[in-house]
This record gives structure tokens, C-alpha cells and sequence, in this order.
């Protein structure tokens, strides 16, 4: 599965999740760029993807998501794994 | 004579090379923010002659806890003004508060809602000459924090230089050994009377205050700050080692001494947990509403049998300033082993809402000569004397730490949805992660449009994670609606 098919599913996920039809995510996107993606929404998005792609993150991993790219860069790794 | 004002002015000098302060990575000795402390104090005294309360806008800088130091070093008292807040209730604020001036940074300079205030910029300057006060009338407004409120206006509570004081001293008698090398997490706004406990503890004694970094996922720069800056001294929300629950396999913190929990049901079954994660910390579970400064009770838990209601961790007893009673509906004490509402005497109790005479009316009251608060949260007294939270007697409820009206939520999306009726509920997930759920009638509105509209009056804490239609309410027997019915819709 390539970055942008990847990014496209992580998209639809988020705009699910907060609500938010029209968001646009690039891999450059961080949780300042985008309303309502905190805490709380933090933990509903990294569950969404996890059930959607049937993989399970680990803490240092998390902690690694500097931006939507790394997201989407760990999906492909577990996925290839 | 203010304890912690000598305390604190003895820790900045230029002698102490300690570090105070860990800002994004950043370390700040004592030294070094002794003379920023002192120029905003001369700035202070020339612009601010006869003003006593002072708005500081919260940023997580260097700038704005040397202001907030610089504030309490001259006797005056801060309002915390927080840019991300929605400009209504910043307005509310600035107006209620009387406020003429605000300290902080440019860059929030542009918001409108300074326009009324002259905004004053924190700068060093190498000769700045000004002496730190430390004999300010115990009796004088050290700060003043905004709860929310049922019909929208937030409520103002202020807090005097002796309640802080009253605080602090009940603090360092339990918290006994902490010391100049301790490390404390600061995780709260400035808006949140736990950052108050958790800045200026450390002060006192001359250890450091680490704060979370600017940008990120706050529960996961919570535990980076943990891990990397080995704290030993952290006050949390349980929500936070809630979202950290999946990890606690991977979690190991070994520096930490003091694991304190406020704001917030602490659960048994997450704690128990939590407790492998920290070996040498002992764990606590701290009440207190903001009126009674920071918290008043605390409860230290033992390796077995830990206290509990409904799996919620046991609050404990008072602390040495205060005092708690239950009363029942008449205002009587409840009998022995009943529950009842928490009323809380001592010094560290507020002297009153800012001007709010029916609001003070309400909630405080003297029995035998004796000023209570009325908390509103309902609890029981065990035979040892200890306290646990088993309720509350309105629809008052805690978000992340954040204490909420959901009737102020229900007053917004009513106002947004041309008075549709509207009910919010909180209801607990599977993974014990408390979310914010609101039923409408409206239909002539998509959620995004709705939550838009609630984002300008509502900070993003009451922001309902969830929608749902509804065509009617279901009522209780009584004819109100009937929220319990409401959330057993929800899934589990």
C-alpha cells in the first residue's frame, strides 16, 4: 500500500472522527493545524486507524507521530511487516 | 506575613543557580529569571499605580510565570486570560474582573478582545531596581479563577494571599521531604487552579517546575515529560493515565516519588494498573473545588484494601486547614454513615464570588458561627473519618479535570439551534474514557455547523465529541427529562 493510498484512508478516518467533511490532511499535518484533534481525539483516531487496518501501536511508536506522515509511514511498516 | 511570598523571594537570587524552570526544553536557573521577575515589577508600579488585579495571558513562556511572579512579589492579583478561549468569555472575564491591564505576549495583542486593556509586554531590563513584597495583607486577592456557569457567564473565585498560604503550609506538612532537587510536572493552564499547586510548590523550596511542551497530544507530552525529565513530583487528572492505559506494559518510571490525582473520579481499576508503572512513587487521590483552593483533602493509598465507592478511589480527610461536614437536604448534618453534601469550612476558603451576591447567597452558608461552602458533590464519611465521592446533587460534571455546567452546553446549542431543545450527557466508554455526548431536536443543522457554532462561545473542553437526533425527549416519572434513559442509547 503506497503513502497516498495510506493518506487517503487516514483522512477519511479523521474527517469521521472530528467531524469535519471538508479536511484536507497532508503528511506535513500536525495536531496544532487541525481544530479539535486533542487528548481525547488523539486516542479515538490512533483506535480508528488501528481497528481499520487491523494493526496495534506501540507507546514509543505513538510517541514518534510527529505529524500525519509518520502516521501513515508506521501504518505502511506494520502492514509490510 | 505571607509565608510563601518570603519563600518564594528567597528562592530567586541571583546566588541560586537551580534550575526553576524546564520551558520546551529550555532550562531557567533561579538566577536567571530573578531580573525578569524584577522588571515586570517596575513596569508594574509605573503603569498599574492603582490598580490591584491584573490580566496575564497564558502562553507556557518564561515571560508568563515571571509575571504571574512579578504580580504576587508586588501584592496584586492575576487573571488568567487564555487566548484560546472563545472571546465572549474572555470579554466576560476582562469586564467582570474590572480589569485595565493585561500582561503578555505581542502576538495576542491583535485579538480584539484586548481592545479595551492596555497590554503591557514583559521585557528584561538589566537595571531594573525593584524590591519584592512580601508583607502583603493575607486578606488581599492573590488571584482569580473563572468556572463555568449555568447560563453562560462564567463565575469568578477569588483566591487571597492567605488561602494560598493556608494551602501551602497543609502541603508541605504532609508532602514533608520534598526538596530543592524535586522535579514537578506542571500540566495545567494557568486557568486551572492544579497549575497553582504545581508552579509554586516547587518555588517555595527551590526544585523546578517542568511544564508540558507547546505543541502535540498533551497526554503523550505528559508521559515524554515524565520519562525524559525523571519528575518525581506529579499532580495529574485521571484522565490522562486513562488515555495512557493501553501503554502501561511499556510504561516505567522509576524517578517518580509522589503520583497525585485531582479534578476528576480517580478509578481503582486504572490505578492498580498505574501503580507498576511508577515503583517508588506513593500514589494520593487529592479533592478540592477551586473555592477552597487547589485541594483540601487527600487520601494516601495503601498497597491492599484501598478505599472505594463504585470502583471510585476514597478522597480521604482534611487537610490541617480545613474542615468538612455532610449536611442533608434541611441543612442538618447527616447522620453517621449517610451521605450527604460536602460542605467545606478553613482558610482556604474563598470569601466569595466576584460580584455575585445571589450566587454567594446560595452556595455559602454559617452554621455555629461558622462559614461553609456548599460543594454540591454528595459524599459519605466512613468510621475512620475518611471521605468518598459518591455523587453530585446537580449536573455539574468534570471534563478532563475541567469543571463543567452541562447546562451551560444545553443553554449554547439551545441559543445556536433557534431554541431547539438540547440535553448533553457524559457517558463513560469501554475504555473508561469519559465523552461528551449531546441529543437535539434540531434538524435543520448538520453537526459540523452546530459544533462550529458552539466552538465561538465554548472552550474546546465542552465541545461534544458526539451528536444525536432526536424527534422528543423521554421523560421520567416526573416529567423532567429523562437523562438516564438518554444514555442507556448509548452503547457501552
Amino acid at each position: 500500500m503506497t503513502q497516498e493510498e495510506v493518506l487517503a484512508h487516514v483522512t477519511e478516518i479523521f474527517k469521521t472522527v472530528l467531524k469535519k467533511e471538508q479536511l484536507s490532511l497532508t503528511p506535513e499535518t500536525t495536531a496544532v493545524d487541525v481544530e479539535g484533534w486533542d487528548s481525547l481525539t488523539h486516542v479515538m483516531l490512533i483506535d480508528a486507524v488501528e481497528t481499520h487496518y487491523k494493526v496495534k501501536f506501540k507507546l514509543n511508536e505513538v510517541i514518534k507521530f510527529n505529524n500525519v506522515g509518520d502516521l501513515c509511514a508506521c501504518v505502511i511498516k506494520k502492514l509490510s511487516a | 506575613m505571607v509565608q510563601f511570598l518570603r519563600s518564594i523571594s528567597h528562592s530567586f537570587n541571583s546566588e541560586n543557580k537551580e534550575i526553576a524552570f524546564v520551558i520546551n526544553e529550555k532550562n531557567y536557573p533561579y538566577s536567571s529569571i530573578e531580573q525578569l521577575i524584577r522588571s515586570i515589577g517596575i513596569l508594574l508600579a509605573e503603569k498599574t499605580r492603582n490598580e490591584q488585579r491584573i490580566g496575564v495571558i497564558v502562553d507556557n513562556s518564561i515571560e508568563m510565570y515571571a509575571s504571574v511572579l512579578a504580580i504576587l512579589l508586588s501584592g496584586k492579583t492575576y487573571v488568567p486570560i487564555h487566548p484560546a478561549h472563545p472571546d465572549n468569555k474572555n470579554e466576560q472575564i476582562i469586564t467582570q474582573a474590572g480589569l485595565k491591564t493585561v500582561l503578555g505576549n505581542a502576538e495576542y495583542v491583535k485579538k480584539n478582545i484586548f481592545d479595551s486593556v492596555t497590554v503591557l509586554q514583559p521585557q528584561l531590563k538589566p537595571d531594573a531596581d525593584f524590591e519584592f513584597k512580601t508583607d502583603t495583607n493575607p486578606q488581599t486577592e492573590a488571584y482569580i479563577l473563572f468556572t463555568s456557569g449555568t447560563t453562560g457567564v462564567p463565575k469568578g473565585v477569588p483566591i487571597t494571599y492567605g488561602n494560598v498560604d493556608a494551602f501551602l503550609n497543609s502541603f508541605f506538612e504532609i508532602y514533608d521531604d520534598l526538596k530543592s532537587g524535586d522535579k514537578f510536572l506542571q500540566m495545567f493552564d494557568l486557568t486551572f487552579d492544579l497549575s497553582v499547586m504545581s508552579y509554586l510548590a516547587p518555588l517555595c523550596i527551590g526544585a523546578s517546575v517542568h511544564t508540558l511542551p507547546n505543541d502535540g497530544v498533551k497526554y503523550l507530552n505528559i508521559y515524554s515529560t515524565l520519562e525524559d525529565q525523571q519528575i518525581t513530583f506529579a499532580l495529574m487528572v485521571p484522565s490522562m493515565i486513562q488515555l495512557l492505559q493501553p501503554y502501561f506494559e511499556e510504561i516505567n518510571l522509576p524517578a517518580l516519588r509522589y503520583s497525585l490525582f485531582c479534578g476528576e473520579a480517580l478509578l481503582q481499576s486504572t490505578v492498580k494498573q498505574w501503580k507498576k508503572c511508577i515503583p517508588n512513587a506513593s500514589v494520593w487521590n487529592v479533592y478540592g473545588p477551586t473555592e477552597a483552593t487547589i485541594f483540601c483533602t487527600c487520601y494516601k493509598l495503601p498497597e491492599t484494601d484501598v478505599k472505594t465507592y463504585n470502583d471510585m478511589v476514597c478522597i480521604g480527610r482534611e487537610m490541617s486547614s480545613t474542615q468538612c461536614i455532610l449536611i442533608d437536604e434541611n441543612q442538618n448534618e447527616a447522620a453517621s454513615g449517610h451521605k450527604g453534601e460536602l460542605c467545606i469550612s478553613g482558610t482556604q476558603l474563598t470569601q466569595g464570588y466576584v460580584n455575585n451576591p445571589e450566587k454567594n447567597k446560595e452556595v455559602f452558608f454559617e452554621k455555629n458561627g461558622v462559614r461553609f461552602y456548599k460543594t454540591g458533590d454528595v459524599c459519605l464519611r466512613d468510621t475512620d473519618g475518611d471521605l468518598s465521592y459518591c455523587g453530585r446533587t446537580d449536573h455539574q460534571v468534570k471534563l478532563q479535570g475541567f469543571r463543567v455546567e452541562l447546562s451551560e452546553i444545553e443553554f449554547y446549542a439551545k441559543k445556536m439551534t433557534s431554541g431547539a431543545n438540547s440535553v448533553a450527557i457524559v457517558k463513560t466508554n469501554a475504555k473508561k474514557i469519559d465523552e461528551l455526548h449531546l441529543f437535539t431536536e434540531a434538524a435543520d443543522i448538520t453537526d459540523e455547523q452546530l459544533l462550529d457554532l458552539l466552538k465561538t462561545k465554548l472552550p474546546a473542553y465542552m465541545i461534544p465529541q458526539f451528536i444525536h437526533r432526536v424527534s422528543t425527549f423521554p421523560l421520567n416519572a416526573n416529567g423532567k427529562t429523562d437523562r438516564k434513559a438518554l444514555s442507556a442509547q448509548l452503547p457501552e
